[in-house]
């Protein structure tokens, strides 16, 4: 596991709470994750960020630029593109909508803390 | 004088002679003067002699009242009575010496050469047609005996006139077809003699009054009055009465409604020798006229006070009868809505939809039905419901043919308002479902994250606050079910919204339940209950796996609820091409009459105060299996626990609600 400061999840969340909480949990467990509150600052942030996350918990609906569109803009970019996107809604559409945004999985929330452990563990570290 | 003629004049006198000869000896026969005659015939002398030679023979021959000869065995006549002279209306000296034969209709000699020959062996007789000298036929009946006298043959004939007799028996006939006419008949036919008696009655007559009419006076037997006058005293005084109502007191009964007609009988010297006076029983045809008068009003009287507007309408379909509640309505006069005419009442974009509807229901005869707005006397529309059945005709003349139509019209304003508001209601309901289903789950998800985060730090201390785990363990409990509770409100809204789609992926259901049991092995150990998963053999289907895990995880949280304490019995079988699911609780059970009823949204047969819960599980899982093209059922007895089959196609076969 890279302990280097950069950050191995990225958040994008628009509930405060929900992610604080799941950045806790994510500290807790040492995997070093960043948050962002909508997809036009996780985009700014991603674009920034020297060394990419290996995942991207996103939700659908969020103010300004969506989930679905942060998707869009964010396989538009070459050097974004193949950061591994698993959802994260209390949307009913959560199941197609993955399909349709091509995205690599997708939790339903309010989801189990061990899901949520798996799916990092299981893209968040390359190494692993 | 020349010898010839002296020859000739000889000649003469001896035929003379002869001929007085010949009288004398036929009126010695008739005299009886005579016993025997020889008679010189081809094959030389004959001797016949007279049977009953005796004189007493003789009158009696001539007294009987049948006609009576003696023939020879080839039928010549050789004396005959006078009787049977006058049966063929000739001369009796021109019969003597005849042939019987000329005595016979032609067409019946060869009967009478048969009856001649028969004779000469046995006694014979036969009913033969005799001609009298006119050529009319004579009915009449003979007998021929032999009789031998010293070695020869002759016959003896006895003919009976049956003139008399046929005419007996033609009056008999007649008087009998008239008795069997009096019996028969359906009206009282009585015949009076001139003092006003009855002398004749058909049966109907006698049960008109009750007794035996005959020998009384008709004015005692039937006591009626026309025109204030006796009616046997009017027929007999000449006048004739057609089908004049009157009304006959029975005693003991209420009175009969007769139609009576009379005619005098006219003798020979044109005097009424009596009456004949018929009377119709038209009692029960008033009766019924009066039923269907009364029954006529109470139609009137119910169709003019119903809230609806009623109509009648011919086989065609035109409009010929209105209520009063429909002219109230539309205040159309009778003219204006006969017919057709009614259409105008109903809204512009109504009316040639509904003109058509109507044409095809009068003509294939189905039963109409259709809603529409009516134009009312404020010019405002109100919405009614339209019905109308076919009246068939009675059966005999134009069975089961459409006679005519009735038709009522309910204003369904109100109704269809408060449907509207309803609809508007449950729609706002469900989308507020929806929203409170969404909104919820972000803070549960945070909560039940917090909660799981702060388990797995209790459980990675070493020497832990086991009272604190467990507390937290409770806590994450909670929450799950209040997950579970969103999830099921979220389920409804998009099962009604149709936003139910299914992901269908190949997996073992005995795998999904065993998976969704040991989820699920905490909540029932707590209730005391033992999940007994019988030996399973597998069962490979195509299904959404997540709603099948939904499916167990309600049919197994009721019977944790209704059943608590008691083993709770699941099974996965493949029956038939489908898979089982089976679901036994030993719980309080459901009564029959609740048992279609708990598959509705928010119902359930276990009162609310006693046991918690939305009433959705059921529901929920009965759209499920639905939506697989499956079945849920449920066997159930109160006290006797409940058990639950879900069958699925191993195929789902997708199936949406309100999908054609």
């Amino acid at each position: 596991m890279s302990t280097n400061g950069h950050a191995q999840v990225l958040v994008v969340e628009d509930d405060q709470d929900v992610r604080d909480t799941i950045l806790d949990l994510l500290s807790d467990e040492g995997v070093p994750a960043a948050g962002m509150a909508d997809g036009a600052s996780a985009l700014r942030f991603l674009k920034s960020a020297p060394v990419k996350p290996n995942l991207i918990l996103l939700d659908l609906m969020m103010p300004g630029v969506n989930g679905a569109e942060f998707r869009r803009l964010q396989m538009q970019d070459p050097s974004l593109a193949h950061i591994p996107v698993v959802l994260l809604s209390a949307d009913v559409t959560t199941e197609s909508a993955s399909v349709e945004m091509r995205a690599d999985g997708y939790l339903k929330k309010p989801v189990k803390l061990t899901k949520l452990l798996e799916v990092v563990q299981r893209y968040g570290d390359p190494a692993a | 004088m020349s010898p010839r003629r002296a020859t000739s004049a000889a000649a003469l006198e001896a035929l003379q002679l002869r001929l007085a000869e010949a009288e004398q000896t036929l009126g010695a026969i008739r005299a009886g003067e005579v016993d025997s005659l020889v008679v010189e015939g081809p094959g030389g002398l004959r001797v016949y002699t007279l049977e009953g030679a005796a004189n007493s023979y003789r009158v009696m021959f001539e007294a009987i009242s049948e006609g009576a000869a003696t023939l020879t065995e080839e039928g010549l006549i050789l004396y005959c009575n006078e009787r049977l002279a006058r049966m063929v209306d000739r001369p009796l000296q021109k019969v003597m010496g005849a042939s019987v034969r000329e005595l016979v209709a032609e067409k019946a000699r060869p009967d009478l050469d048969a009856l001649l020959r028969s004779a000469l062996e046995t006694d014979s007789r036969a009913e033969l047609p005799m001609l009298d000298a006119n050529g009319q036929e004579v009915p009449a009946y003979l007998s021929v005996s032999c009789v031998h006298d010293e070695g020869q043959r002759a016959l003896c004939l006895i003919a009976t006139d049956l003139r008399e007799q046929k005419r007996s028996e033609a009056i008999l006939a007649a008087e009998k077809l008239a008795r069997s006419v009096l019996e028969q008949a359906a009206e009282a036919i009585i015949v009076c003699d001139d003092r006003g008696v009855v002398i004749r009655a058909s049966g109907a007559a006698a049960e008109l009054c009750g007794g035996n009419p005959l020998l009384r006076p008709f004015d005692e037997v039937f006591p009626l009055r026309v025109d204030g006058e006796s009616v046997a005293a009017a027929a007999l005084s000449g006048r004739v009465l057609r089908a004049v109502p009157a009304t006959l007191p029975c005693p003991g009964a209420p009175p009969a409604e007769v139609l009576v007609s009379a005619a005098p009988l006219s003798g020979s010297s044109g005097g009424a020798i009596g009456c004949v006076i018929t009377l119709v029983d038209v009692t029960q045809a008033r009766r019924a006229e009066a039923a269907l008068r009364e029954s006529e009003a109470r139609f009137r009287a119910l169709a003019d006070n119903i809230s609806q507007l009623a109509w009648m309408a011919n086989a065609e379909g035109g409009l010929f009868w209105f209520n009063r509640r429909w002219f109230e309505y539309t205040q159309s006069s009778p003219e204006e809505a006969q017919g057709w005419g009614w259409i105008r009442w109903l809204h512009p974009d109504h009316q040639e939809r509904v003109a058509s509807k109507a044409r095809r229901c009068f003509q294939s005869g189905e039963a109409f039905e259709d809603t529409f707005p009516m134009r009312g006397k404020d010019g405002q529309h109100r919405w009614f419901l339209a019905r109308a059945l076919p009246i068939q005709g009675e059966p005999g003349e134009g069975s089961g043919k459409v006679t005519r139509w009735f038709g009522t019209n309910t204003d369904i304003t109100m109704q269809r308002e408060a449907e509207e508001a309803l609809r508007q209601a449950v729609t706002l309901r469900d989308q507020f479902l929806s929203v409170a289903a969404h909104e919820l789950r972000t803070p549960i998800t945070a909560l039940s994250l917090q909660l799981e985060g702060l388990e797995r730090m209790l459980q990675k201390q070493a020497n832990g606050d086991e009272r604190m785990l467990k507390k937290t363990q409770s806590a994450i409990r909670q929450v799950d079910r209040l997950g579970l509770l969103v999830e099921g409100l979220l389920n409804v809204t998009r099962i009604v919204s149709g936003q139910f789609e299914l992901q269908l992926e190949q997996f073992d259901l005995a795998e999904v339940v065993k998976e969704t049991l040991d989820r699920m092995s905490d909540l029932a150990a707590r209730a005391g209950c033992e999940l007994r998963m019988e030996p399973a053999s597998s069962a490979v289907g195509t299904w959404d796996r997540s709603r099948l895990e939904q499916v167990v995880t309600n049919l197994v949280t009721n019977a944790i609820k209704y059943g608590a304490g008691s083993p709770i019995d699941i099974s996965v079988e493949r029956v038939d091409g489908a898979a089982e699911l089976r679901v036994r609780d030993r719980g309080i059970g459901i009564p029959l009459p609740d048992q279609q009823r708990i598959f509705e949204r928010f119902e359930r047969a276990a009162p609310a105060s006693h046991y918690g819960g939305l009433g959705l599980g059921l529901y929920i899982s009965r759209e499920i299996a639905l939506a697989h093209g499956g079945s849920i059922q449920v066997q159930s007895e109160p006290g006797q626990g409940a058990t639950f089959r879900v069958r699925l196609p191993l195929a789902a076969r997708p199936w949406r609600r309100g999908a054609a």
